[in-house]
């Protein structure tokens, strides 16, 4: 698979593995929240995710926690799995570089 | 010692990043994890600026900013709105509710010190001008109290004299003045003056005709060869002399002035003005005077001579000066005071002491203006002889 490369500022290197590691523990929360049908905290997870990405120099996790927020809202299954494909996707090919 | 920033984010990622990014600009940084606690964070630390995040558990950032408005400790803080929430209507509603700003998330980290910086500059601005403002304010105060000095203060000292006064400045000091000097023995002067405009650069004004109108400056007593040694100085005189001393050109203000020199020993007085409203002689038996001898505003270089006139007095005459803005006092639906309700006050009130008489017009002057406000100052200094 194609690696994607994000350029981040140095100062936010020590941040930045926590971070990701966060998300990846997103994946199996969105996960677990489909399956007690709790569509509120998926759409809690996604929001927070828009919030953050951007700032951390992730802006593909803002754009997936944006589709996430508004999929758990419409309560839309197919376009949540899109959205754990996407961010698992994102999270397995990403590769930071700090400038 | 550096600002103090209150971040408030149910969010420890985003608390981390504006910590991260904040701290290495220098500022001193404190955060809280939910409304409630940021609002106390917010009593304790007092910070200069808050980051503010909407969508919290129990308590959102609008109630937080609201509550932060309504304590007198905290009202003044300026609050950045930092969200998610990206409709127009979200940001309407966070600066309607007293925000200065909203940031998006996610958010740029430079914009985020940009707009921190912007505020915080904001914020001291603001707080130098209210400081610069409160000293203003001391320094006129004080200025109002030196001007307070120049009005006439030893009234009791002539037998044949009850002498009172009203000063009522639109602004904390005014562009009038007026005062009773005593010439010699058996003289006194009256003077009234009411320079154009108002504030500062009025009161200045009045300031050096006051000190000018003391008699010894030699303005108002002239030196003589033979015995008394010293000449008073005419009315009309006087005024010439003030328009040659204070040109237009000179401090950028004209001025109306009536001066007057009464001679207690020969029961006569002589005035002279410039431009000024006629001062009233009021008879004992009600007869109302208008002393209106004189020439044109002060400043513009003598086009006119300044006439004068005397006048005799009996026991129970009055003699009241004015300036402008007592007639030219509107009330709120912008009816001028005007001369006639004057005169025909003074008229029916011709038997009263001369201080219940200025009492009486101030009276009437509240009454007709219901609390209007005062655009002019207004002044009035009057006399009874009493023989």
């Amino acid at each position: 698979m194609e690696k994607i490369v994000v350029r981040i500022d140095a100062d936010l290197e020590d941040l930045i593995p926590g971070y990701l590691q966060n998300r990846r523990q997103d994946l199996e929360a969105i996960l677990a929240a489909l399956e007690r049908q709790d569509f509120e905290a998926i759409r809690v997870l996604g929001h927070t995710m828009k919030g953050t990405g951007g700032g951390y120099g992730f802006d593909a996790i803002s754009d997936i926690g944006r589709d996430l927020e508004a999929a758990a809202q419409e309560q839309d299954i197919p376009a949540i799995h899109q959205g754990v494909a996407a961010l698992r996707d994102y999270l397995q090919t990403v590769e930071v570089v700090f400038q | 010692m550096p600002d103090k920033i209150l971040i408030i984010d149910d969010s420890v990622e985003n608390r981390v990043l504006l910590l991260r990014t904040l701290g290495k600009a220098g500022y001193e940084i404190t955060e809280a994890g939910d409304g409630q606690e940021g609002l106390t964070r917010a009593r304790e630390f007092l910070p200069d600026l808050i980051l503010l995040d909407i969508v919290m558990p129990e308590l959102d950032g609008y109630q937080v900013c609201e509550a932060l408005k309504r304590d007198l400790h905290t009202a003044d803080i300026p609050v950045i709105f930092l969200s998610a929430k990206t409709e127009s209507k979200d940001k309407i509603k966070g600066l309607e509710i007293g925000g200065v700003d909203y940031i998006t998330k996610p958010f740029d980290r430079g914009e985020v010190l940009a707009r921190v910086q912007t505020q915080l500059k904001i914020r001291h601005l603001m707080q130098e001008l209210l400081e610069k403002q409160k000293r203003l304010e001391e320094d006129l105060k004080a200025a109002a109290c030196i001007q307070e000095t120049l009005l006439p203060t030893e009234l009791s000292v002539w037998p044949e004299l009850d002498i009172a006064w009203k000063f009522l400045p639109c602004d904390l000091i005014g562009g009038d003045i007026f005062n009773v000097v005593r010439l010699d023995e058996t003289h006194l002067g009256f003077y009234m003056v009411d320079v154009s405009g108002h504030g500062v650069p009025s009161a200045m004004v009045t300031v050096s005709v006051s000190q000018l109108m003391s008699p010894e400056r030699g303005y108002l007593k002239k030196k003589a060869p033979s015995p008394p040694y010293y000449e008073i100085v005419s009315p009309q005189e006087v005024l010439r002399a003030l328009d040659e001393e204070y040109p237009f050109e000179r401090f950028q203000k004209f001025f109306t002035i009536v001066y007057l020199v009464l001679d207690l020993a020969l029961s006569k007085m002589v005035y002279s003005s410039a431009a000024h409203p006629p001062p009233l002689l009021l008879h004992a038996d009600g007869g109302l005077e208008l002393l209106d001898k004189g020439g044109t505003i002060i400043g513009l270089n003598g086009v006119v001579p300044f006439e004068q006139e005397e006048k005799r007095l009996q026991p129970g005459d009055k003699v009241i000066l004015y300036t402008d803005g007592v007639v030219e006092y509107c009330n709120r639906e912008g009816e001028p005071f005007g001369v006639e309700r004057l005169y025909h006050i003074t008229r029916s009130w011709h038997q009263r002491p001369i201080s219940e008489i200025l009492d009486g017009i101030h009276q009437t002057l509240t009454d007709f203006g219901h609390q209007a406000k005062i655009e002019d100052d207004i002044s009035l200094l009057g006399f009874e002889f009493k023989g």
